[in-house]
């Protein structure tokens, strides 16, 4: 499955403020704030998190990746997702 | 303000139109029922989780002091799950209690009887009344202790507690060198693949240190121990991750038939615990705020879920989620905590 990048962070986007119930509001949360440390997603987030993205994108979260840097914000996650999916395809 | 009782629900699983971001179909169907599998599908869902976590159990058997820790709450849910590990998984469980100073008598109780009747080793740890009351009420009163997802799936004194207990099993594990910790969490309380997952410890803590400060300011200097895990307790243990598993989340049981199972242990429902609970004195405390302040019931995701998977009567769901607790009735909890209704 190959994804663009522009609509992956859409989704992305749009589950994580539906889901965790903020915004990105460019001052205390930008695409780059790291949503782990900054509280807005906790361990149990992370769990749905990673739900979210095996049924949406049908990869798979290893552990190692579990509460890694590659998952922490909407960028990395954009990017983790397009490395991953373009993993799968190749 | 509309009564719990009178929001537009869901037709099949009862959440409210007042549950954040939620949105029907035409036919007034939420969308978690929409895309919920059928029955069949659901089942073989279970199984996967159910294989996963059996792997994982026979992969940690025997090899630390104890193969499993488990949050024993005394409740119906940690009773269950307390004797499916021993009983099924045949486990050598340490069942861990944390009094929070408002467990129902008859659930202090339970949590030796049941104990014994399985035949398992059991530990009750109190912290001190003065922080858990202080910690109560910050979590009441001030915005931003509870992460803003969280309301979605339990109150803010509730939340506060789950934190501190989860923190003290994931401590006795690393001390006792039991790969496991165990919880009695249900559907709609935890994600469903918190079935089994394994959790790195040194990332944990990595990502809860910017956290650190803000504990201490609300809860006092000294409270980090109750909510962190100290870099060198990790680094003595003779492992950096442990193994959560949830086992209600893999099986199919309902409360009424948990009841039936439990009782044969010894336990004894509690009368004082109100509609929610099995255990705790002041869980209705907690879902009366969380009402007043977010307009649905604190158990209405657990509720729904449960409904929409065929584990409760919906009759007996809205009533669990439309009898919203009195202040009036609550003032002992009120004035144990020092909280007066002003400040709420």
């Amino acid at each position: 499955m190959l994804i663009k990048t522009d609509e992956a962070k859409k989704e992305i986007e749009s589950y994580l403020t539906k889901q965790f119930l903020f915004n990105f509001d460019g001052v205390n949360v930008t695409p780059d704030t790291d949503l782990f440390s900054s509280g807005v997603i906790d361990s149990f987030g992370c769990v749905e998190l990673v739900l979210f993205l095996e049924k949406k994108y049908k990869i798979k979260v290893i552990d190692e990746e579990l509460l890694s840097d590659s998952i922490r914000s909407l960028n990395a996650l954009t990017k983790f997702v397009k490395d991953k999916t373009n993993e799968k395809s190749q | 303000m509309k009564k719990a009782s009178e929001l537009q629900r869901c037709i099949r699983c009862t959440i409210p139109e007042t549950f954040p971001n939620i949105s029907f179909n035409e036919k007034g169907l939420c969308e978690y029922c929409q895309e919920t599998p059928d029955s069949k599908d659901l089942e073989s869902e279970r199984n996967q989780l159910q294989a996963l976590m059996e792997a994982e159990i026979e992969k940690s058997r025997g090899k630390g002091e104890y193969d499993c820790i488990v949050a024993y709450s005394g409740g119906k849910d940690s009773t269950y799950t307390l004797m499916h590990l021993t009983k099924h998984y045949n486990l050598n469980c340490l069942a861990v209690t944390i009094d929070n100073d408002f467990m129902s008598s008859q659930a202090v109780k339970n949590c030796y009887i049941v104990t014994e009747a399985l035949g398992v080793d059991f530990l009750m740890f109190k912290p001190a009344p003065s922080f858990m009351m202080n910690m109560y009420k910050t979590s009441i009163t001030t915005g931003g202790v509870q992460n803003q997802a969280a309301i979605k799936r339990v109150s803010s004194v509730c939340n506060s507690c789950i934190n501190l207990i989860n923190n003290y099993m994931i401590k006795l594990a690393l001390l006792h060198e039991a790969p496991i910790v165990a919880g009695g969490y249900i559907g709609g309380q935890v994600p469903k693949n918190a079935s089994m997952l394994n959790m790195n410890l040194i990332q944990r803590e990595q990502l809860k240190k910017p956290l650190l400060e803000k504990y201490n300011s609300l809860f006092g200097q000294g409270s980090s121990k109750f909510f962190f895990i100290k870099d060198s307790l990790i680094s003595n243990a003779n492992r950096n991750s442990v193994t959560i598993i949830n086992p209600m989340l893999t099986l199919s049981i309902g409360e009424e038939d948990i009841i039936t199972a439990i009782k044969d242990l010894g336990w004894i429902k509690p009368q004082d615990t109100g509609r929610n609970s099995s255990n705790c004195l002041l869980n209705d405390l907690g879902v009366a705020i969380h009402y007043k302040k977010h307009k649905f019931h604190a158990y209405e995701f657990e509720v729904a879920e449960q409904v929409r998977y065929g584990l409760m009567d919906r009759e007996l769901g809205l009533k669990k989620v439309t009898e919203i607790p009195d202040f009036s009735e609550l003032t002992d909890q009120m004035d144990k905590v020092g909280l007066a209704l002003s400040e709420i």
